[in-house]
């Protein structure tokens, strides 16, 4: 569920004629709008059959504002606020980034604030605007906290980052972590008092286009011994665990073609808690989960990309996560076909179908679910 | 007759000379500026990957319009894109927070007074606007 924040005050200050020199604050922003319909077949537990489930509706994608200004001499700042349209048929205004810049030079460069992960090549290259991506939606592995998504995709801390040659590159991230619960971003307080760290490295290689890179995230997770609702529902009970995230990626983007890999490992080590049934303390826990998406796309004459990605999430095949909510034995896979057309330099629209299947040891008769989407998107 | 013969001697004689270079596109910056570059780092400037001179000064960019001959000339040697992808890759570089500005637009004259102005600026004119205002620094070719 999305945290429901207060808007705030947008400062708008008209700077002299002298470029990038002071204040001159630029308003750009993103949305889109999406027709989706879908249809989930799977077992009904009672009776053992099949059983479709239907849905189809039109959702408003998110209103994404960004400012951005330089504040003088190698100081610069940015927000990214996003009026987004709840689950719950609400909208809520949520601040997705906010960072105060120094940039003294092109090894060092110093961000505070609110920022996305450096958890590989897309949170970094893509946020919360659909018009810069080329399908409609985000990998799987990608999901927003608040939308189930596995990955902490955002931090509130200090980001280093840095360009050797323009060839080397680093990201540092010190940040507050997880929370509690894995929907939380932390934005005003940390529940312990462990950082969480992050590094990754990459290399733009001399063919262009090309960049490989690699990354290293470590926290701790608090533990949760809270039940969300009175009947004990909600995010499960877990004990305290450290978390590391290794990631990888090769990505491709020249000559009209896209194609973008990526790999993550999420490894978990739980202190053993009776309550999520761990139930001898002396036993630590272990999870691994994997997730790897393909993604190619090519642009014909400028206008026309159409696309193809895989992507797959694999839980651990000994125990469930109970943090991630990631069953035992998962074995999650999609596959997505489509098409975006650039309707103009500001317009795009989008067409797809996803195919997606689920199945986990409790749950050995995989679920699919088949979904076509159509989706304007518009930069302004 | 003469006249008409010392007429064609001429034409003859300029088409043998070698190729001026009015119709080459240079990178140039300000008088003052001094620091070398070759392509590779041209190319990473204005790509936005280096945005510090040597001196630990900013980089101030300024590109022509993107359907001028010095534009198109920029768009496929430096970017290797298109004029579309062009606007789209300084968008998202803004929007990422790894610029804070987009180039600026400037063009022929406008751009020899904003090289003059802006001592930190690099831009790029065609071989017949270039006098001793500004510095060459680099054909692109």
């Amino acid at each position: 569920m999305r945290s429901r924040t207060m808007a705030g005050v947008f400062f708008i200050a008209l700077g002299s004629a002298a470029p990038h020199a002071m204040a001159e604050t630029k308003i750009s922003g993103f949305s889109d709008v999406t027709f989706e319909s879908t249809n989930a077949s799977h077992k009904d537990p009672s009776t053992n059959e099949k059983v479709n489930d239907k849905t189809s509706q039109f959702f408003l994608g998110d209103i994404d504002i960004f400012l951005a200004s330089s504040l003088g001499d190698n100081f610069s700042w940015l927000s990214e606020s996003v009026f987004a349209a709840g689950g719950d048929n609400n909208s809520v205004l949520d601040v997705e980034r906010l960072l105060v810049k120094y940039s003294p030079s092109d090894l060092f460069n110093v961000s505070v604030g609110r920022f996305h992960t450096a958890l590989g090549y897309w949170n970094d290259t893509y946020h919360h605007g659909r018009w810069f991506q080329t399908p409609i939606t985000r990998p799987s592995v990608y999901l927003f906290e608040d939308e189930g998504g596995i990955l902490p995709v955002h931090s509130v801390g200090v980001e280093i980052r840095g360009l050797f040659k323009s060839r080397f590159g680093y990201i540092f991230n010190l940040a507050n972590g997880r929370g509690p619960t894995s929907d939380l971003v932390q934005i005003n307080h940390d529940a312990d008092s462990q950082k969480a760290i992050n590094l990754l490295l990459y290399y733009n290689t001399p063919l262009d286009g090309l960049r490989i890179g690699a990354g290293l995230y470590k926290d701790f997770i608090p533990e949760n011994k809270t039940p969300l609702n009175p009947d004990g529902s909600g995010f499960a009970l877990h004990g305290k665990a450290s978390e590391s995230i290794v990631d990888a990626h090769l990505v491709y983007k020249a000559h009209q073609v896209e194609f973008l890999n990526e790999y993550h490992q999420i490894t978990h080590l739980y202190k053993a808690n009776p309550s999520n049934g761990f139930t001898d303390n002396t036993v630590k826990t272990t999870t691994k989960i994997t997730a790897i998406y393909s993604q190619l796309a090519y642009t014909l004459r400028d206008v026309y990309s159409p696309y193809f990605r895989y992507e797959s999430i694999t839980g651990d095949a000994d125990n469930s996560d109970p943090y991630l909510a990631v069953a035992k034995g998962l074995k999650h896979g999609t596959n997505i076909l489509g098409v975006r057309f650039d309707a103009s330099d500001t317009v795009s629209l989008k067409a797809e179908v996803a195919q997606d299947s689920q199945k986990s040891d409790a749950d050995p008769d995989a679920s699919t679910v088949s979904a076509y989407r159509a989706n304007v998107c518009w930069a302004f | 007759m003469l006249r008409a013969f010392l007429k064609a001697s001429f034409l003859v004689f300029l088409a043998g000379l070698p190729t001026v270079s009015f119709a080459d596109t240079f990178i140039v910056t300000s008088a003052e500026n001094k620091q070398s570059l070759d392509l590779d780092q041209v190319i990473s400037i204005f790509k936005g990957d280096v945005q510090k001179w040597e001196s630990g000064k900013s980089i101030v960019l300024a590109v022509p319009d993107l359907a001028s001959p010095e534009g198109e000339k920029m768009l496929e040697k430096i970017y290797g894109n298109s004029a579309k992808e062009y606007k789209k890759f300084w968008m998202q570089k803004v929007f990422k927070g790894e610029a804070s500005n987009p180039p600026e637009n400037k063009n022929g004259d406008s751009m020899k007074q904003f090289l003059k102005a802006y001592p930190d600026a690099i831009g790029i004119l065609p071989g017949s606007l270039i006098d001793a205002s500004v510095r060459k620094v680099i054909k692109i070719d």
